[in-house]
């Protein structure tokens, strides 16, 4: 019983040190309709490959009417060498497992996919209509100087939405300002332009927990074990016998005391004892013939 | 009738039950002693008939859960724990005076439910993270486990009392005339601790699982599985200490009582204090 949930420590220690050492732990964002089998680990940020791609199909939050989200729901399909082989929905606290990597439901976000912008020169009054892609530098016509959307914010500071340009011009150092997307802003100006932006599209991304554990049934058992030993120890006695054997100098006889405890059902106990104590007797009594 | 005309009821009836417990102990009296038990035993059961209730009110708000889910919910849930194993360990050892702790705690945890301003008492929807079945198990064995200690706590209490007055030769007895003697409250702690343990055990060993399938992680150092592994290495030592060393009653007493401490902040101290995955009193 107490080996047992020993034992069963050591066993869900080895079971997490082989999870840890055998398997990996990550996290993959995709927006929907993005195929990716790359997951970005925990701790040292670098990417794990997987041997199958992961496609979000479609993602879906729900609200109750008190406000506190309902549920996060993401479809997912798996694409094997090229075939799509398997197709599911998973929630928190549903995951979906494919040779032995599981996917579980964990976040979400909003994330910019491109937006347009109008840059207005002050002083020519010239105005130049931009279509820029997150995160793809795109070179401003009649300049050799390109404009890039760095970074987008749902709340940048509790003020709304905004993106991050950067201003690139050749041999110069490149010059960063956030542009607030949907409110007047005496900042919304990059490198002596006016900024505005007139159309954002966005998408909507699922954030899931990826993991493989090749350790967890080693834990799940050690678990187990645990658990039922622990139970046993209720239905298990221990029991603890005492001879205490002394001369008694004055009447030149040898006195045996015989003592016993149990630490459950101790009237069981009692009977086995009483017979213990009998034989003894009978043995001292009839001492069986010398060999 | 409503869940909370119940739940009310059970905290002044609690209290009552203290007291009947409390004034049979302090004038000797053994009628007293009875009504307690009486009176606790009804009151478990109106407990558990608000609880059910609370349970089917949720289904006809149109989400409905088991009254399990959050700050309230689990209070009332250790109150009826604290009570229930109580009321059967007091009928198998036959010894009312022991009575005075778990009435006077679960009467502690329904009125700090009812009446703290930091608990809210609504009915609320499950968010998607506590949709799962082992949202039951989990939470059940955890506070059957701490009640357990609850319990074990008020036992090394009256026991650390029991050591300062031992056996009075006049049979007027002082007013710890009705407690059992040393070393057998020494051994019901042993008994509710190990009993405890059991719980806590599998109540830390579903919260994993069930981490495990939520959150694709069985341990995470969170604050609150943190702790709750602080009071199970307590505990253990505890077991350990008594069983491999031989330590005496007064030390496990003590240990006990510390131990349950623990549990305290790991319920409490950990929801209001430090922030993580539990904390759902916000």
């Amino acid at each position: 019983m107490v080996y047992g949930v020993h034992l069963s420590v050591l066993i869900v220690l080895v079971g997490a040190l082989a999870g840890s050492y055998l398997g990996f732990k990550g996290a993959m964002n995709l927006t929907e309709g993005e195929t990716s089998d790359k997951v970005m680990l925990a701790g040292d940020e670098s990417v794990q490959g997987l041997p199958f791609e992961v496609r979000c199909d479609k993602f879906e939050v729900s609200f109750y009417d008190t406000g506190a989200p309902k549920e996060f729901r993401s479809d997912l399909a798996i694409i094997d060498k090229g075939r799509e082989v398997l197709k599911e929905s998973i929630v928190v606290n549903d995951p979906l497992t494919y040779e032995g990597i599981t996917f579980y439901q964990a976040s979400y976000g909003t994330t910019l996919k491109e937006a347009e912008i109008d840059l207005t020169d002050p002083d020519s009054g010239k105005k130049i209509a931009l279509t820029l892609p997150f995160r793809q530098p795109v070179t401003i016509p009649g300049t050799d100087d390109q404009l890039v959307i760095a970074d987008y914010q749902e709340d940048l500071m509790r003020v709304g939405q905004a993106i991050e340009l950067v201003y690139g011009k050749q041999g110069r150092q490149s010059s960063a300002q956030w542009i607030l997307i949907d409110r007047p802003y005496h900042g919304n100006r990059i490198e002596n332009y006016l900024v505005r932006v007139t159309r954002i599209d966005k998408a909507r991304f699922t954030g899931l927990q990826v993991k493989k554990d090749p350790g967890i049934w080693l834990v799940w058992a050690g678990f187990t074990l645990m658990t039922l030993a622990i139970g046993l120890t209720f239905y298990s006695s221990h029991r603890k016998l005492w001879v205490c054997i002394e001369p008694d100098k004055k009447r030149k006889k040898t006195i045996v005391t015989l003592a016993g405890r149990a630490s459950r059902n101790a009237q069981a106990f009692e009977e086995k004892f009483e017979a213990l104590r009998a034989e003894l007797e009978n043995r001292l009594k009839n001492p069986p013939a010398p060999l | 009738m409503t869940s909370s005309l119940l739940l009310s009821l059970t905290t002044f009836a609690y209290l009552l039950c203290t007291v009947l417990y409390l004034a049979g102990t302090i004038f000797r009296f053994k009628p007293l002693l009875a009504a307690g038990t009486i009176t606790g035993a009804a009151t478990l059961l109106m407990q558990t008939a608000g609880i059910g209730l609370r349970w089917m009110e949720s289904y006809r708000m149109g989400y409905g859960h088991a009254p399990l889910s959050n700050m309230y919910e689990s209070l009332v849930f250790a109150s009826w724990a604290i009570m229930i194993i109580y009321l059967v360990f007091e009928w198998r050892v036959k010894q009312r005076a022991l009575g005075v702790f778990p009435a006077l705690f679960s009467f502690l945890a329904m009125a700090y439910a009812s009446f703290s301003k930091d608990v809210d008492s609504k009915i609320q929807p499950l968010v998607p993270a506590l949709k799962s079945n082992w949202l039951i198990a989990h939470v059940m064995t955890c506070f059957l486990g701490y009640a357990a200690f609850a319990v074990s706590c008020g036992l090394s209490l009256l026991y650390l009392v029991r050591k300062r007055f031992p056996e009075n030769p006049n049979p007027q007895g002082g007013f710890v005339a009705f407690l059992p003697g040393a070393s057998q409250l020494e051994w019901f702690n042993y008994q509710m601790v190990l009993f405890g343990f059991l719980w806590l055990s599998v109540g830390i060993i579903t919260g994993s699982i069930w981490a495990n399938s939520a959150w694709g992680t069985y341990w995470s150092w969170d604050p609150k599985e943190t702790w709750s592994l602080i009071t199970w290495f307590i505990y253990a030592a505890l077991l350990h200490a008594r069983n491999l060393q031989g330590w005496k009653g007064e030390r496990v007493a003590w240990l006990s009582v510390i131990g349950f401490g623990c549990v305290l902040f790991t319920y409490f101290g950990v929801n209001f204090l430090l922030s993580g995955l539990h904390s759902y009193a916000r």
